[in-house]
């Protein structure tokens, strides 16, 4: 029987001093490549404008708790998430424990032994396991299931290898020093795979030659992890560094907001936007190095998945490999076409492990295209028309209220003491479809006694299209003018059935001043529910479903709200798709989509729409005048869409009879 | 020697009008200019510009020339600027210029403006107006060198009066045989129609996606159309169906028509469509749905069948 209390083990006990020394340089060497290569890496950053990180370190620890340590974004049930804990943890926990070890033997206090070190070899084991399962999940999953949007290079083959390799004889070495040193049993139990491998493989074997095998398998080790070390900054491995860099380094910015460009800045450079790529911030140029190419934002792309020329993936590894050669004009790498499928529906920012921004990547460059006249056709004119008209739809400003006739709406001027600001958008002002929203949200409010007014003809389009499109000094004169008389009407509290609209008066206008209390028509609708002035009315029996819009859902984090109204909880013929809620599908009107021209097998909304006929819905709830314009067109191009009614949740609620008590 | 040199277009048989508008432009920069027609069997067209004050309409008439090939055409429009030492080339914005003048000017080494709106007189110095950011701002721009190609919009300048005394017909000559051969006609697509043109005509009638195929639609669109000596027109959903081509598309991303009479057979009214119809003076729509959008902006509305109304209608109109 062992005293515990001794147990512990030799360090370069095999290793003559001369050998040491030569490890020792040869570590100090493959660090310096790292670190070279790394230091390349930051003077191609360097290159990028000056700024754009976050300065405060408390979001850098709460980000680097959330996301890089409990890896939140990489969690999903899927091979991929599962083998990237194995090899994370394993990956953290071994290099945790070699440094322990050099601190105990290099230390003034070796403490490495007794109950300590048992527990010690039990972990390290118990992790190395994890490492090699991960790394062997990982082959599999390149073998066999080959996902598309993984990317696949000879390369990977080499990094897992390396991967394996280094597991393996990391074992290896640990069982012919388990055995040369002759550890008994009781001890060498802990070191439990290495003992394993004692009591099969290596049973019978003489001690002098295992030492010799010992010294070998150590020293293959050795050049393995020299080798790991130099290869951390080529490829996939790059991530291990840059990704936690730019987990904490991305500005902290609500999901939805973009960066407002200052005039002043604009006249000394002569830039409105991106046309270089030294162009983009130094925290931009970053991030491109800390995609590992895991193509989670390819997956979730809604213009990838209609087969538009646009990958977010592909749009981040085009820019890295420009930035690679040295730089130059973006636009000679990222087609113009491929900006403009963006819808900005931020599936892909939500995706992102590393936090990467792909919509401020693609509207930084789109801001360039604008400024040199590159855009044209519909979308052109929607600018045109904002500009001119102060709506997209070119329709008279004066006609902002012919959605209003007959229901005598009073509007700031007429009611100055009203309560809520009923801020109806262009869509629900002028498309005569979404009219009807606009009609049967203020039918509800009366219902409910609530103390409303709207603009008139003072409300103007809040500039969302315009900025999403690229033309911000278009949005900031629409913000400016919306916020003088927003402040001259005296409103406070702000209610809107326009997602878009509700994201940037809420998230967008306080970048100009203008700070209100914002709420979409879903949230005032489902308090007042909740408050008895009003009901929910009786479902007509029919099975229905939501579609979540996405700058309510995704990027306001908005989806009880929605929920509420149309009686999600109560009603045991409410089906959820199978993308709902924070993780909603885009329609394919955001980013300016509304007004682009879409050749009918690349329409996002046909796909959304044979989502939701697939619940076997009749009725599509949504709560965005957009996505109700895109939906409705896309239940009709859709097998099957002509059964799916496609209603606002206001015009739901109306129709249910929801006068609550009365 | 010519001050400038004005591409003009045609369709065959006529000159197309909206390329005149560049003479307005030639007429401003002041000096001489030429008018350069290209084709085959051009007699005819040339004639009908001898008025427009220019020095000369200068024709290069080959059957090299008969399709618009725009290495040969780009070749044939340096050489005669080269010639006739012509300091502007001009021509107005069209799918064809921006097709053949780029070409044009790099084979002459010039610098290119497009769709110029305006010129200015700034020290001395002649600059351009064109329109960026998707036309909210212009941008004046100067261009070095003796010589350069533009476009103009066409819209931005009046057309020019053709009063002048007539002008002589120089035919240009060339080697026909050394004209660049990269490009080969393969075919050409015209539509005839004994129709209305869409955009000028005073009645449109115009069918959406309940006209289920191409027959029906024109056996119920067309049928009514005839009958009005109207226009067809189509909602991008019976453009997509394959219903109606795609030139007939009314809409946001289609064509724009003002006429004084739109008849709207089974339109539903997204906003989309009512983009392209909104400056109508009268509109009737005819839908089966009671809550169909359109309705809010139909001057008359008539909900039914169109299956039962478009028919009868039809022959009421052929009796009266």
């Amino acid at each position: 029987m062992t005293d515990i209390n001794n147990a512990t083990r030799e360090v370069f006990g095999n290793i003559a001093p001369w050998m040491r020394v030569v490890f020792f340089i040869m570590i100090a060497v493959s660090i310096a490549v790292l670190m070279a290569q790394v230091a390349a890496r930051v003077s191609l950053w360097r290159k990028g404008q000056r700024g754009g990180f976050e300065r405060d370190w408390r979001v850098w620890i709460q980000r680097l708790t959330v996301y890089a340590l409990a890896q939140k974004r990489v969690h999903k049930k899927s091979i991929g998430a599962f083998l990237h804990l194995l090899l994370f943890s394993g990956f953290v926990v071994l290099t945790i424990g070699t440094i322990l070890l050099g601190i105990a033997y290099d230390g003034p206090h070796n403490f490495h032994h007794g109950w300590y070190y048992l527990f010690y070899e039990l972990t390290l084991d118990v992790f190395g396991v994890a490492f090699i399962i991960g790394c062997l999940l990982a082959m599999y999953r390149r073998a066999f299931q080959r996902k598309p949007s993984l990317g696949h290079n000879r390369s990977d083959w080499w990094l897992l290898g390396l991967l394996l390799s280094l597991g393996i004889t990391g074992f290896a070495v640990e069982a012919l020093r388990l055995y040369y040193t002759q550890v008994q049993p009781d001890v060498a139990h802990w070191s439990i795979v290495g003992w394993l491998i004692d009591v099969t493989l290596l049973r019978g074997i003489d001690v002098r030659s295992a030492q010799t095998m010992h010294l070998a398998t150590w020293w293959l080790h050795a050049i393995l992890v020299a080798a790991f070390f130099a290869t951390i900054p080529v490829d996939r491995f790059l991530h291990v560094i840059t990704g936690p860099l730019n987990i904490a380094g991305r500005p902290d910015r609500p999901m939805g907001t973009l960066v407002p460009l200052k005039m002043e800045e604009v006249e000394q450079t002569g830039r409105t936007g991106v046309h270089e790529l030294a162009d983009f911030n130094r925290q931009q140029l970053l991030s491109l190095d800390s995609c590992m190419e895991c193509g989670r934002c390819e997956d979730a792309c809604p213009a990838t998945a209609t087969g538009k020329p646009l990958s977010p993936k592909a749009v981040v590894i085009d820019l890295r490999n420009l930035m690679s050669l040295g730089g130059g004009n973006v636009h000679g790498t990222i087609r113009d076409e491929t900006l403009w499928a963006c819808t900005m529906c931020q599936a892909c920012v939500q995706e992102c492990p590393v936090l990467i921004g792909h919509v401020d990547l693609i509207s930084d460059m789109r801001r360039d295209l604008i400024g040199e006249g590159k855009l044209s056709g519909p979308p052109a004119k929607a600018l045109q028309q904002i500009g001119s008209q102060l709506n997209p739809y070119g329709r008279p400003n004066s006609e902002r209220l012919a959605w209003a006739e007959g229901l005598e709406v009073p509007t700031a001027e007429s009611n100055p003491s009203f309560e809520y600001l009923f801020w109806v958008g262009c869509a629900a002002s002028f498309d005569p479809r979404a009219q009807k929203v606009a009609r049967a949200t203020v039918q509800l409010l009366r219902d409910a006694g609530v103390n409303f007014a709207v603009l008139g003809k003072e409300e103007t389009c809040t500039g969302d299209p315009a900025r999403r499109i690229g033309d911000e000094f278009l949005f900031q004169e629409r913000a400016r003018t919306n916020i003088e008389t927003l402040t001259r009407r005296k409103a406070k509290k702000i209610v809107t059935p326009c997602p878009h609209c509700y994201n940037t008066l809420k998230n967008e206008y306080p970048q100009f001043g203008g700070q209100y209390q914002v709420q979409h028509h879903s949230a005032l609708l489902a308090e007042l529910i909740g408050a008895g002035r009003l009901s929910n009315g009786i479902s007509n029996g029919e099975p229905i479903t939501l579609h979540d819009p996405c700058y309510l859902a995704r990027v306001n984090g908005e989806v009880d709200a929605t929920r509420a109204v149309v009686g999600a909880t109560d009603d045991a013929q409410y089906r959820e798709m199978p993308r709902c809620g924070k993780k909603t599908f885009c329609c394919g009107a955001g980013g300016g989509r509304m007004w682009f021209d879409e050749a009918p097998e690349q329409r996002v909304s046909v796909l959304r729409s044979q989502e939701a006929i697939a619940t076997g819905a009749r009725t599509l709830a949504t709560a965005c005048p957009f996505c109700l314009n895109m939906m409705t067109d896309g239940m009709a191009g859709t097998q099957g869409g002509e059964n799916v009614k496609v209603l606002d949740i206001a015009e739901l609620l109306l129709s249910r009879g929801t006068r609550a008590g009365r | 020697m010519v001050e400038s040199l004005i591409l003009i277009e045609h369709d065959r048989q006529r000159v197309k009008r909206s390329s005149l508008h560049a003479i307005t432009l030639a007429r401003q920069l002041g000096g001489e200019y030429a008018l350069l027609l290209l084709g085959h069997g051009l007699d005819g067209i040339a004639a009908s510009l001898v008025s427009y004050g220019a020095s000369a309409v200068v024709v290069a008439d080959d059957p090299a020339l008969a399709e618009p090939l725009a290495d040969r055409y780009a070749a044939i429009i340096a050489e005669a600027a080269q010639k006739d030492c012509a300091k502007t080339v001009l021509g107005t914005s069209s799918t064809f210029s921006k097709d053949v003048l780029p070409r044009a000017a790099a084979l002459l080494d010039a610098p290119m403006v497009t769709d110029v709106v305006a010129i200015e007189d700034i020290d001395g110095s002649i600059s351009y107006r064109r329109p960026i950011n998707a036309g909210s701002m212009f941008a004046t721009v100067k261009v070095q060198g003796d010589r350069r190609v533009l476009t103009v919009r066409a819209t931005a300048f009046e057309p020019p009066a053709a009063d002048a005394a007539p002008c002589p017909i120089k035919r240009f000559e060339f080697d026909a045989a050394s004209l660049p051969n990269g490009m080969q006609f393969v075919s050409r697509e015209e539509r005839k129609s004994d129709r209305p043109d869409l955009t000028e005509a005073r009645v449109v009638v115009s069918g959406g996606r309940p006209l289920k195929d191409k027959e029906t639609f024109e056996l119920l669109v067309g049928g009514l159309a005839d009958a009005l000596g109207g226009a067809i027109g189509a909602t991008r959903a019976a453009v997509d169906a394959g219903m109606a081509p795609n030139d007939y598309q009314i809409g946001q991303t289609g064509k724009v028509v003002a006429p004084e009479l739109y008849i709207a057979l089974g339109i539903s009214g997204a906003i989309q469509h009512l983009a392209g119809i909104k400056d109508s003076r009268i509109i009737v729509a005819i839908n089966k749905d009671p809550d169909a959008p359109i309705f809010q902006m139909a001057t008359y509305a008539l909900v039914g069948d169109l299956y039962q109304i478009v028919p009868q209608l039809i022959e009421s109109i052929g009796r009266a």
